[in-house]
């Protein structure tokens, strides 16, 4: 629960910034219906209630409902979905740490996407990017993933340029 | 009216834009975990260069296809392509364990269509009286109607209606940072150049939808358990015949649930589905063990829908949905303005949209009951190779907006605030009304309050007085009502009380 407690602080805060930036919009005031400030401070001060709603209730953290189960569940959907989903895919051999790191792996491979885009030929780029979060992902498939990536890479290219009248970062 | 319905029917250039953009949202709805959203979304992006009537058709085509593709998945793998299509998993996948996943396919396909044209009637008619008597819609009631599908959102959310007003406050208030529309003043800018455009809500909802569901997959890379028996394909005929009055009534389900701002398909498949179990007297099979009707129901429900959800979108400018939501979006970049005036300015543009979703609907039979095992097989496409191509997509997407990085970031941003919302089952889908439908409301509250000479009270008793604005007052404060745990008990105590008489 100290998770949802903090996401609950966070929501509070979160709204108590909106508040205190609708006050600080230049020379408005928020007590003047028809100013910009006005509607802002009052979407503020409902989002604050919301929060105060929630923290009543209490943010549940992921950890804390899977320790509840002592289950392996994905964790998006409904509980019908978590099923299904349990009855329907093989449950991968990985640990919570293990699906962290990929994920913040994963993340950083599609923000150096990003910040290579001005400096790499995008074909190029774009190859290394498939290539590496396939191979991240799959781990062991590097024939396939090398030839995937690079068909995808090729293929997109084109597609983009002239169907969709892209124009890449040179 | 006529000739603009037959555009699509006969451009040669439409006709492939759509058959493709059809094939396109159906492969995308039966990959389960995609939404049809994020399709959207990402053609939005890469129609940007289009001209405005081939890209719009586009995705409306996509969009049908996406939502009936949607059932595909449910039915073979008993995992829902998309939140509308978890109706379909109840009878869908019973019958494919029957080794009749071919009738069920068949049967989802003809009443797709069906539901489909029902929705497109209901919005051919409503529209043009709706839109005319939108244009005596004063800025207090297009507030009022904002507002309350705002609420709807809130009430209508899988949870807690806090965490969906919580996330649509978010939504209104990113919604307004840049230069006001009416005086010019920057909001929440922190003197940053870049922000004084506001931000892009192309890029928030690619995060939002595209990426955040990509890093929600990563949880589990398993691969799919399926052994699927396609079998014969087209149920018998006379099923047409006794399944028509569950039909009309489950349509009718499906457009009242669209037209109301931000409810959609995920909840008029689930109502027409407990309406099917409660008013069909003797079903094919029980229900939930392959009952046909059970597919019937949801699938004419979600393709009506979209009609539904369009009647709003096109007359009055506010979404029904997620995804009208980005129509609507999709429309303002290419010069239109969603809205009573579309009606009046640019009514050829409706019957061709109107048009393109007819031709879309056949689209539907021609890829719905051919190839059905090629299908099959792209719903086993392994993750490791789908998430990094649809990452991929959404940077691309992203980029194409200004040709410019800063929207990836911004996009990436987004994805990880979508995926920690997701985590901590906050929903999404109201921080993208919030951001579309924000800055209007604020210009309109704004207008209501100054043509009341400034005052809140004369604003507040203006929303008595004229018959439109009470009308919809009264909308909003029993929505408001219903949400009250007073409301909840009374309501759960009349119930019981009358199911005890009635037994």
């Amino acid at each position: 629960m100290v998770a949802g407690k903090y996401i609950s602080t966070l929501l509070i805060v979160l709204s108590l910034a909106v508040v205190a930036m609708s006050f600080n919009i230049e020379g408005q005031s928020v007590f003047d219906p028809s100013s910009p400030a006005f509607f802002p401070a009052l979407v503020g001060v409902v989002m604050l209630i919301s929060a105060l709603m929630i923290a009543r209730r209490g943010v549940q953290s992921p950890s804390s409902a899977q320790e509840e189960d002592k289950a392996p569940k994905p964790v998006a959907g409904n509980e019908d979905d978590e099923e299904l989903e349990k009855d329907m895919y093989e449950v991968e051999n990985i640990t919570q740490k293990g699906i962290n790191i990929r994920l913040v792996l994963f993340t950083l491979l599609v923000v150096l996407f990003a910040v290579l885009m001005n400096y790499f030929n995008f074909m190029v780029l774009s190859f290394l990017f498939l290539f590496g979060a396939m191979l991240l992902l799959s781990r062991e498939k590097v024939l396939r993933s090398l030839i995937l990536s690079a068909v995808f890479a090729v293929g997109f290219y084109y597609i983009f340029v002239y169907v969709f009248h892209f124009v890449f970062p040179s | 009216m006529l000739d603009q319905i037959l555009v699509p029917f006969t451009d040669l250039h439409l006709l492939l834009l759509i058959a493709l953009g059809t094939l396109f949202g159906v492969v995308k709805g039966l990959l389960p975990g995609l939404s049809v959203t994020m399709a959207v979304t990402l053609l939005v992006s890469l129609t940007y260069t289009w001209d405005t009537i081939p890209a719009i058709v586009t995705m409306i085509a996509v969009f049908y296809g996406g939502v009936y593709g949607g059932a595909r998945s449910s039915i073979l793998i008993n995992v829902p392509g998309s939140a509308s299509s978890l109706a379909h998993t109840f009878d869908g996948y019973p019958l494919t364990k029957r080794g009749e996943a071919g009738v069920a396919i068949g049967i989802t396909t003809i009443y797709a269509v069906i539901g489909g044209a029902i929705g497109l009637l209901c919005l051919a008619l409503a529209a043009p009286f709706l839109g005319e008597l939108a244009l005596g819609f004063a800025a207090r009631d297009y507030f009022l109607i904002m507002f309350l599908g705002l609420l709807l959102v809130g009430g209508l959310s899988e949870g807690s209606m806090a965490k969906a007003i919580f996330v649509a406050g978010i939504g209104v208030t990113l919604g307004m940072v840049g230069m006001d529309s009416l005086t010019g003043v920057e909001r929440f800018t922190f003197g940053n150049l870049e922000l004084k455009s506001g931000i892009n809500y192309i890029a928030c909802m690619l995060g939002l939808f595209g990426l955040s569901e990509v890093f929600v997959q990563l949880h589990n890379l398993g691969k799919v358990k399926a052994d699927v028996i396609i079998g014969k394909i087209l149920p018998p005929l006379i099923y047409l015949i006794k399944f028509l009055p569950l039909t009309i009534r489950t349509a009718i389900i499906g457009v009242v649930v669209g037209i109301l701002p931000g409810a959609g398909g995920e909840i008029s498949s689930l109502i027409a589905y407990d309406h099917a179990k409660k008013t069909v007297k003797n079903p094919t099979r029980p229900f939930g063990k392959g009952a046909y009707e059970g597919l019937v129901a949801p699938e004419v429900a979600v393709m009506s829908t979209n009609g539904g959800a369009m009647i709003p979108m096109l007359t009055l400018g506010i979404p029904g949905d997620a995804v009208t939501a980005v129509l609507i979006g999709a429309m303002t970049i290419h010069g239109l303005k969603p809205g009573p005036m579309l009606m009046v300015e640019t009514p050829e543009l409706f019957w061709v949209i109107l048009g393109a979703a007819l031709v879309s609907l056949i689209f539907i039979i021609v890829w719905g009951l051919s190839a059905i095992s090629f299908f099959a097989r792209v719903i086993l496409i392994p993750k490791y190779i789908l998430m990094p191509i649809i990452v991929f997509f959404t940077v691309i997407g992203s980029y194409g907006i200004n040709n410019s990085v800063a929207d990836v970031y911004w996009m990436i941003a987004f994805g990880v605030i979508g995926y920690l919302l997701k985590l901590y089952k906050f929903p999404t889908g109201p921080m993208v009304l919030g951001i579309i439908l924000g800055p209007q409301m604020d210009v309109y509250l704004r207008r209501a309050i100054i043509t009341e000479e400034g005052s809140v009270w004369g604003f507040v008793s203006s929303l008595f007085v004229h018959p439109i604005s009470l009308i919809l007052t009264l909308f909003v404060l029993f929505t408001l009502l219903s949400q009250t745990n007073m409301y909840k008990k009374m309501t759960k105590q009349l119930f019981q009380k009358f199911s005890k008489k009635s037994a």
